[in-house]
């Protein structure tokens, strides 16, 4: 037969026992939401970057096009405004999550396309809209505006990382 | 008043100069932007021009031209009380107009280096001491 004394002992360890294991269960759960708010930050910024390679893709495709191919006057500023609304979009989101800067990618929506839309065999091919290519002098102002400015995603990509 | 480039002027705006585009920055200018902008002067009112809407892109020359304009016949204290660019789709726009348009401008409007036209122009109005003035301000020459 059990004593008082030695049920109240026996009440005392089961309520320890229980504390710990509460304490234990709160400890799991915590890390786990912390595990899954990493994850799911994790994942956000892994998903942010793709969509920063993305943009970065389509303007390195717009400088091949204006480099390569012989084009259209109207198609090659059409094609800046959906990648510069795109670019927009993007980095409102990203000003918003991270801090980055919305106007970090000016000079590829703006300086670039002056430096496409303000020559003369551009100007010569608007009024019919007929393809044109590019003289030797603003091919090379492109690349050279390419060189100087691509680091910018880079830029982008450390303020998504760097928070 | 509200002006939707857009919707008010064209849906395809051009180039700068009128000798290589239709609806080019000197022709939206001359047509429209001067004297809506004088109007809205007079009235005390403010001009905001809405850039979104449309498939069309601009070009950096097509702003620069109409706008730079702008400040060079009312001056850039004056536009910038009493125009209001309106941008949500490309609002990199507005920034290019006012770091570079805006001081590019009013620096020329302080030299006395006028516009390039490339047609002839009927009469537009410039703030001459505060008082708008409406005259032929350029002559076309074929020289330009």
């Amino acid at each position: 037969m059990l004593s008082p004394s030695d049920w109240l002992s026996i009440t005392g360890i089961a309520v320890s026992a229980i504390g710990i294991a509460v304490s234990a269960l709160v400890a799991i759960w915590i890390v786990d939401t912390l595990q899954k708010k990493l994850d799911l930050t994790h994942q956000l910024k892994d998903h942010f970057s793709k969509e920063v390679l993305a943009v970065r893709e389509q303007y390195r495709n717009l400088v091949r096009d204006l480099t390569g191919s012989s084009q259209r006057p109207k198609q090659i500023v059409n094609n800046f405004k959906m990648t510069g609304i795109y670019a927009n979009d993007l980095l409102k989101l990203l000003n918003t999550q991270y801090g980055t800067p919305t106007e970090i990618l000016q000079p590829f929506q703006t300086e670039l396309l002056s430096i496409a839309t303000e020559c003369e065999e551009y100007n010569n091919a608007y009024r019919r809209n007929k393809k044109f290519q590019y003289r030797k002098v603003t091919i090379e102002a492109i690349r050279e505006f390419e060189k100087k400015h691509d680091r910018l995603f880079y830029d982008i990509l450390m303020t998504i990382y760097n928070e | 008043m509200t002006f939707n480039i857009h919707q008010d002027y064209s849906e395809d705006t051009g180039i700068r100069h009128s000798k290589y585009s239709e609806t080019s920055g000197e022709d939206f200018y001359h047509d429209k932007l001067n004297e809506i902008f004088y109007g809205c002067y007079t009235r005390n009112e403010v001009l905001e021009l809405v850039l979104d809407g449309g498939d069309d892109g601009y070009t950096p020359s097509f702003l620069d031209e109409s706008i730079g304009n702008l400040v060079y016949d009312f001056t850039l204290d004056v536009v910038k009380t009493m125009l209001h660019i309106v941008s949500d789709w490309e609002p990199y726009w507005i920034d290019e107009i006012e770091k570079k348009t805006y001081p590019k401008w009013e620096e020329r409007r302080r030299k006395g280096e006028q516009a390039t036209i490339t047609k002839s122009h009927g009469a537009w109005y410039r703030l001459i001491n505060g008082v708008p003035e409406k005259r032929v301000w350029i002559v076309y020459t074929e020289e330009q």
